[in-house]
């Protein structure tokens, strides 16, 4: 009990801090941020003896004290310029330490209808929307991170498009940690809110720009597809490796509508995302790729909930992972089919290479089924670089180190193929190149 | 095809064919769990006090626990203080020396069981019977033929009475009184169950078989089987249940642990068919078993196979620990619900040497409103050099009131190790359906058709006669899911 009590009070520094400072919101948010704040110290931190956390331990988390960072951090350019992807300045929101930037950032006209600012621009301005929307699809009593996102949410972004609107242009989302930003939290929140036959695709970048210390950021992004909207979304997680990053994506679909969803995972020290889909009209579809190259003593674990709850829903989730040094992976994916989800078609796939003895893998692949005319598979395998595709290609005078890269790149491409966006592939797999020692011209 | 001369509908006519109750005074404990409880089973049965001594340290132990509750399963709580510990027939007393003297009644219901001891005696060789009936091994044939051999193949009891050091040895050595609640509740209060042992060299001629029988009203049963095979030896064992028909819920919570050392070799089949409740969901065996086996040598294999058909609550994942280098662990599994049945059951292979290979093949089969969940562990550690695992688990569904749930656990920290899961969950073919009813085969008929061809990989896996038997039991259990 004082055990819980210690964690609550950790960032209860924090609360009272920020509390004076979102003074002015509206009674609804306060509320919330209260009941998200009550609620934390009553669930503490998750332990390993919860099933849920069993193989990823908050360890580093418990034993670091955190402070609230303070706006107008200084970034360069060439940061900027090292992080975003050419061809996708249009519409880019810089956050730097959880906190929107608004020199580096830049938002060109928008086509009618899309409404793209900061979250706490939007509680001001959208506050209907935000009110209807925010919170809709978590559950702040049951996940103690949702609850201290709650509790502390600064900013993010909010996207809304308005039915039959196309948000043409990609959009991209920095979010830095400056070298100020050593020791701070960062509570992101995300709203995007796609009304009937909308589009959007946008791009998140996590990363580290000047700072190898400890951060902690936590990510709720809730995504709202409407009838026949569609959404592409990536992840590129860059962080520092002494970073803990810890994301929850909400995807809430109506019938029809797609999201493809990508994360890529490079950086972190002690990373977690949490994927919740609520697939709840028919015929829509999930798409969702993961892929993660570690090394040293990363751990990333991908945890994904996958509800299938009308008919003829197809939903793909195909997770790849390199794993070097002592790094470790931890996959758990559940598909639950309820009963009224006749002519499902799941697919759950976690695949992942070991280049290491001392590199570790924890997968558990699950499926949870109550409907009978489904056709659900999953799979997953953990193994090595074949040797003798490695002995073929030496034997054509490929130098042994090359061989390996080849091998490692054709096995991630079946995620890196799907990047649609040409300009992320490339830096996806640039960095694939960098981490395998050869020249990104190679 | 076994099933085609004996049509589906004179099995599905049948309620629960074992079902009945035969009336025998018996010698039973006072319901209750205590350390007098204990020390009247260990008195009765006349144990060493080391045996005495590992019980209460199990019990001390037990009390500690809470019974777990992660499994896929929601059943009542057992009332562990109505359960009697201890029930003998009182013929017991009397010690008959030869099948005459065993109470006729038992021999009737051995009968009724389709174990016809006298004929089995008769019919050469092929099967050795250790009957359990009630806790007590009442009669045990060929004793005398694997004696020559130097297998010992005797109840429990009687090998603590003979083979105390061997006992003593082994007996903990898999599964730990500390390992779960109810292995630690086993091991405080098991009454009977099976020992067999086979000397260095013996390929064990014949299949070993225990029927497992349930009769007593109110008797939870606590059977502990020990197998261990030393180098170079072979056994096969087999392991069949039937139960009477009744409305309470009976716990059965088993251990049976295998020791493989050097080269050596052990089979372990299990049908299982005890009473799963009526059409409600009343009555039902509730079935906690822990099943381990241990590849101690080099080059060693433990091999389960099971048909898990009856019983309202199964939680089972008979185990291996592939210690030894090269050595090979099987898991063969057929697990079929009907009704309000439940079962979360899989296996747990835990690579430890070098050149260890896994197999895992499961079927589940979900019928009515039950819920058919498999889990498993492959673990493969830092030391184990090319381990090699493959695990393919199927579920069929039949109708759309039943779940079927695959948990599949992977844990490798091996670069060598190659480690591969697949699962796939399909409804029935209705084309395949169709097919077969176009050619003139009934609906059932085809449907029986189709799930033994759906379990063909594990069925192959059986002892002849268990094959046989457990294609029956896969008609019978499902009768009417399809309509």
């Amino acid at each position: 009990m004082t055990d819980v009590l210690t964690k609550a009070e950790k960032f209860s520094g924090l609360f009272e801090q920020l509390r004076a400072a979102t003074a002015g919101e509206p009674q609804w948010l306060t509320e919330r941020r209260t009941r998200g704040f009550d609620s934390f110290a009553e669930l503490g931190l998750p332990t390993q003896a919860m099933e849920e956390w069993r193989f990823t331990s908050l360890k580093p988390l418990q034993e670091t004290e955190f402070t609230l960072a303070a706006p107008g951090a200084p970034v360069a350019q060439e940061v900027i310029d090292c992080y975003s992807y050419a061809g996708l300045e249009k519409h880019q929101l810089v956050f730097v330490d959880g906190i929107y930037h608004s020199e580096l950032s830049s938002i060109a006209k928008l086509p009618k209808g899309v409404t793209l600012m900061p979250l706490r621009q939007a509680i001001v301005e959208k506050e209907d929307l935000v009110r209807q929307y925010l919170g809709r699809e978590t559950n702040p009593d049951k996940h103690a991170f949702t609850a201290l996102n709650d509790a502390l949410m600064q900013d993010g972004v909010f996207l809304h498009v308005a039915a039959g609107a196309v948000a043409e242009e990609p959009i991209q989302l920095l979010f830095l940690t400056s070298e100020r930003g050593a020791g701070t939290a960062a509570n992101l929140r995300n709203l995007v809110i796609l009304e009937e036959s909308a589009e959007a695709s946008f791009v998140e970048t996590h990363a580290a720009a000047g700072t190898d210390a400890v951060y902690f950021t936590n990510a709720i992004t809730e995504f709202f597809s409407a009838k026949n909207a569609k959404v592409d979304h990536y992840v590129i997680q860059r962080e520092s490796t002494s970073a803990i990053h810890i994301s929850s994506f909400h995807a809430y679909q109506e019938r029809d509508s797609v999201v493809r969803s990508h994360t890529i995972d490079f950086g972190g020290g002690l990373v977690r995302h949490n994927l919740w889909g609520r697939l709840d009209g028919d015929a829509c579809e999930a798409i969702l790729n993961g892929l993660y190259m570690l090394r040293g003593n990363q751990h990333v674990d991908n945890f994904m909930w996958v509800e299938h709850m009308k008919e003829h829903i197809p939903s793909h989730e195909l997770y790849k992972g390199i794993l070097d040094d002592s790094s470790s992976a931890v996959f758990s994916g559940r598909i639950y089919v309820h009963r009224e989800a006749q002519k499902t078609d799941a697919k759950q796939t976690n695949q992942n290479l070991l280049l290491t003895d001392t590199a570790k893998v924890n997968t558990k692949p699950q499926l949870e089924i109550y409907a009978d005319d489904v056709k659900c598979t999953h799979g997953a395998t953990i193994g090595q670089l074949d040797p003798q595709a490695q002995f073929y290609l030496e034997s054509r005078g490929v130098p042994r180190n090359a061989a390996r890269a080849l091998l490692v790149k054709a096995f991630a491409s079946d995620i890196t193929e799907r990047i649609r966006l040409e300009s992320v592939r490339n830096t996806v797999e640039n960095l694939l190149n960098e981490r395998l020692g050869q020249d990104p011209e190679s | 095809m076994t099933t085609a001369t004996q049509t589906i509908e004179q099995l599905a006519g049948q309620k629960y064919k074992y079902g009945f109750y035969t009336d025998i005074e018996s010698d039973t404990a006072p319901a209750g769990l205590s350390e007098e409880t204990i020390a009247f089973i260990s008195h009765k049965k006349n144990e060493p006090d080391w045996l005495l001594e590992m019980r209460l340290k199990a019990y001390r132990h037990f009390i500690t626990l809470t019974e777990p509750n992660w499994a896929k399963l929601s059943c009542k709580p057992i009332d562990l203080h109505s359960i009697s510990y201890y029930s003998a027939p009182k013929s017991k007393a009397d010690g008959p020396k030869t099948l005459d003297e065993v109470d006729p009644k038992l021999l009737e219901t051995y009968e009724k069981l389709g174990i016809p001891l006298n004929e089995q005696k008769v019919l050469a060789g092929v099967v050795a019977v250790d009957a359990v009936f009630d806790s007590v091994s009442v009669a045990t044939t060929f004793k005398g033929k694997l004696k020559e051999l130097g297998v010992i193949f005797c109840s429990f009891s009687e090998a603590v009475q003979e083979y105390p050091d061997l006992v003593r040895k082994y007996m903990g050595s898999v599964v730990p009184h500390t390992d779960n609640y109810f292995a630690a509740l086993n091991s405080a209060v098991f009454t009977d169950g099976s020992f067999v042992f086979v000397p260095k060299g013996v390929k064990c001629p014949m299949e070993l078989s225990t029927y497992f029988r349930i009769n007593e009203m109110n008797t939870g049963q606590f059977e502990r089987t020990l197998i261990v095979a030393e180098e170079g030896a072979t056994v096969s064992y087999l392991e069949g249940c039937t139960a009477p028909m009744r409305d309470e819920n009976q716990m059965h919570a088993a251990v049976v642990e295998l020791v493989a050392l050097e080269r050596a070799n052990i089979k372990y089949s299990t049908v299982q068919n005890w009473y799963p409740g009526d059409e409600e969901g009343r009555g039902g065996i509730y079935n906690f078993v822990t099943k381990r086996g241990i590849c101690k040598g080099n080059d060693s294999k433990i091999s389960w196979t099971q048909v898990e058909t009856g019983s309202a609550v199964t939680w089972k994942y008979p185990s291996v620990i592939l210690r030894g280098d090269r050595s090979v662990g099987e898991f063969y599994s057929v697990a079929v619900t009907n009704n309000c049945q439940q079962a979360d059951t899989g296996t747990k292979m835990i690579h430890i040497g070098k050149d260890t290979r896994s197999n895992i093949v499961s079927k589940g089969i979900s019928a009515g409103r039950s819920n058919n969940s498999y889990r498993g562990l492959v673990q493969v550690n830092r030391g184990a050099s090319n381990a090699r695992n493959y695990t393919q688990c199927d579920s069929m569904l039949m109708g759309n009131s039943c779940g079927a749930h695959t948990f599949p656990y992977i844990d490798v920290r091996n670069q060598t190790g190659k480690v591969e899961h697949e699962a796939t969950t399909t409804k029935i073919g209705e084309d395949q359906i169709f097919y077969l009813q176009s050619r003139g085969i009934s609906d059932e008929d085809a449907v029986a058709m189709i799930v033994n061809g759906f379990c063909r990989e594990v069925l192959a896996e059986l002892p002849m006669e268990f094959a046989v038997e457990a294609q029956k039991l896969l008609s019978i259990s499902l009768e009417g899911s399809v309509g």
